[in-house]
């Protein structure tokens, strides 16, 4: 039996697993994709530092291999059932018909977040109009270092929408993702920097730059890049005859309609519970927050805990966060597992 | 002179010791959610009326919870209630109802 059974192999999850290590705690890291690191493992690069996102990776794996940590790749967890008798849980895992139950003293949750399905705001037209992509999307252009429309051209002018899915009471999700704004500022720098004359505009309600280093990188844009930050919430897109996309918006700023014209759209999105939260919460009776991450506790000095014994949370299962916030968060997680186990 | 683009109110300094919340109440019992309106803009983007009027659907409910509502009716009479901005509106604000609100309290 383990001591950890950790749900999610991102950065949450694999700081929480070296973690434990250290405390010469067992754990085992459950990931359903083929590989770790999470969301990070398919960024080009991470704000506040515009260092690379592959490097942070390698760096965690090669602690994961370095202290012998169990990794199960393929292996999504849909339930979580608590033993009568035993000290511990059983994990179902995987389809229905191929059960396989694992068993733990206690488990960590770190199942992440799943991007915002920006088709679900069809007034933005993702996937139905040309030229549209998400933040996510870029990243791997970016990767991939090619940056081209669909005729195959540079983009001169690109144009980000703020708060895709996020702070919207439309789409029932009323929580700023909080991270969305710096990502907005980080690809603006990097576009500008990537083509020459690029000229980049973001569209946004509030500026939210929450983390150290990340309003100096909004000046920085503004001033060394000239990104035009314009506030007003984009209301329409359209698809002009030459496949550019018209947007339009209240600068309200100056309180006129305007409109402009872009060769790409850049949809910022936010954060939404990860698929599997819903029957896992059901599973073991864990509250979910409305906008499908967990509930904790408290918000002050219990966030890792829920209210169920033995079942803990990290990173952006619990809330939106940034990848220092997260990775914190595992080791608070792991040394709030260390006393529970202690305890029992 | 320059077209500051909303010419029906005069510019001038807003003293909130002064001014008389008990109307903009009222606007508010219209839907009780436009208190928590965050001044974005995606109603006025897509107003077809701004597009032939200078109406300003933002400017207009924010100048009367400011105490700014001498023509306010008027102002309001330039909508067409076509609801677009209702669908836009990140709040979920019945934009409509606060247009047939401000016709009928001010
Ligand atoms: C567009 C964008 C750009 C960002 N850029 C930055 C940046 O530059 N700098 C920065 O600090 N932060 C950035 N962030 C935030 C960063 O992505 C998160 O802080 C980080 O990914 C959180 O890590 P996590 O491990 O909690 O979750 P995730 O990265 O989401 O990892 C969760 C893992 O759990 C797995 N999983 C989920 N459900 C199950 C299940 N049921 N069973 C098994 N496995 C499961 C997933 O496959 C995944 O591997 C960005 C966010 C966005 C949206
Ligand atoms: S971080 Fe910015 S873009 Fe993201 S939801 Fe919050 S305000 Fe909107
Ligand atoms: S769209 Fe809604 S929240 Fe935005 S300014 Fe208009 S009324 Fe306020």
């Amino acid at each position: 039996m383990y001591d950890i059974i950790i749900i999610g192999g991102g950065v949450a999850g694999m700081q929480a697993a070296i973690a434990a290590k250290k405390l010469n705690l067992e754990p085992i890291i459950l990931e359903k994709e083929n590989k770790l690191g999470g969301k990070v493992a398919h960024k080009y690069s991470l704000f506040p530092t515009f260092s690379s996102a592959e490097q942070l990776i390698d760096r965690l794996e090669a602690q994961i291999i370095e202290n012998k940590i169990d990794v199960r790749y393929h292996c999504e967890v849909v339930s979580i059932h608590k033993e009568e008798l035993s000290v511990g849980y059983t994990l179902n895992v995987g389809d229905i018909k191929k059960v396989d139950n694992l068993q733990a003293r206690s488990i960590l949750i770190t199942t992440g977040y799943e991007p915002f399905d920006a088709r679900i705001k069809q007034e933005y037209g993702y996937q139905v109009y040309d030229n549209i992509y998400t933040s996510m999307d870029l990243e791997a252009m970016m990767k991939k270092g090619l940056i081209l429309t669909k005729e195959g051209n540079t983009p001169e002018s690109i144009a980000f929408i703020h708060c895709v899915g996020s702070r919207d009471s439309q789409i029932g999700n009323e929580h700023c993702s909080r991270v969305c704004c710096v990502t907005g500022v980080k690809q603006a720098t990097e576009l500008c920097q990537m083509i020459k004359g690029a000229r980049v505009y973001n569209f946004y309600m509030d500026m939210r730059m929450f983390g150290s280093g990340y309003e100096e990188m909004y000046k920085e844009a503004q001033q060394n890049y000239q990104v035009r930050f314009i506030r007003g919430r984009v209301s329409e897109l359209s698809q002009t005859i030459d496949h550019k996309v018209r947007l339009k918006a209240e600068d309200t700023l100056i309180s006129k309609p305007i409109a402009i014209t872009v060769d790409m759209v850049i949809l910022l999105v936010g954060m939404c519970g990860a698929v599997n939260n819903e029957s896992i919460g059901e599973s073991a009776g864990l509250e979910l927050r409305e906008n499908g991450l967990f509930k904790p506790v408290n918000a002050f000095d219990s966030t890792t805990k829920s209210t169920v014994n033995g079942i803990f949370y990290a990173g952006c299962a619990e809330s939106p966060k940034n990848i220092s916030e997260s990775m914190n968060q595992a080791s608070q997680a792991i040394l709030n597992i260390s006393t529970y186990l202690e305890s029992k | 002179m320059v077209d500051f683009g909303f010419s029906s109110y005069k510019s001038r300094f807003i003293d909130l010791d002064k001014v008389d919340t008990k109307l903009p109440t009222e606007l508010f019992k219209e839907d009780e959610i436009l208190r928590a309106c965050i001044g974005c803009g995606g109603c006025s983007g897509a107003c077809t009326a701004a597009q032939f009027t200078n109406f300003n659907f933002r400017l207009l409910h924010t100048l009367i919870r400011r105490g700014e509502y001498k023509e306010a009716k008027q102002e309001a009479e330039k909508c067409m209630l076509c609801g677009k901005c209702y669908m836009t509106c990140p709040r979920g604000i019945n934009t409509r109802k606060i247009i047939q609100g401000i016709k009928r309290i001010f």
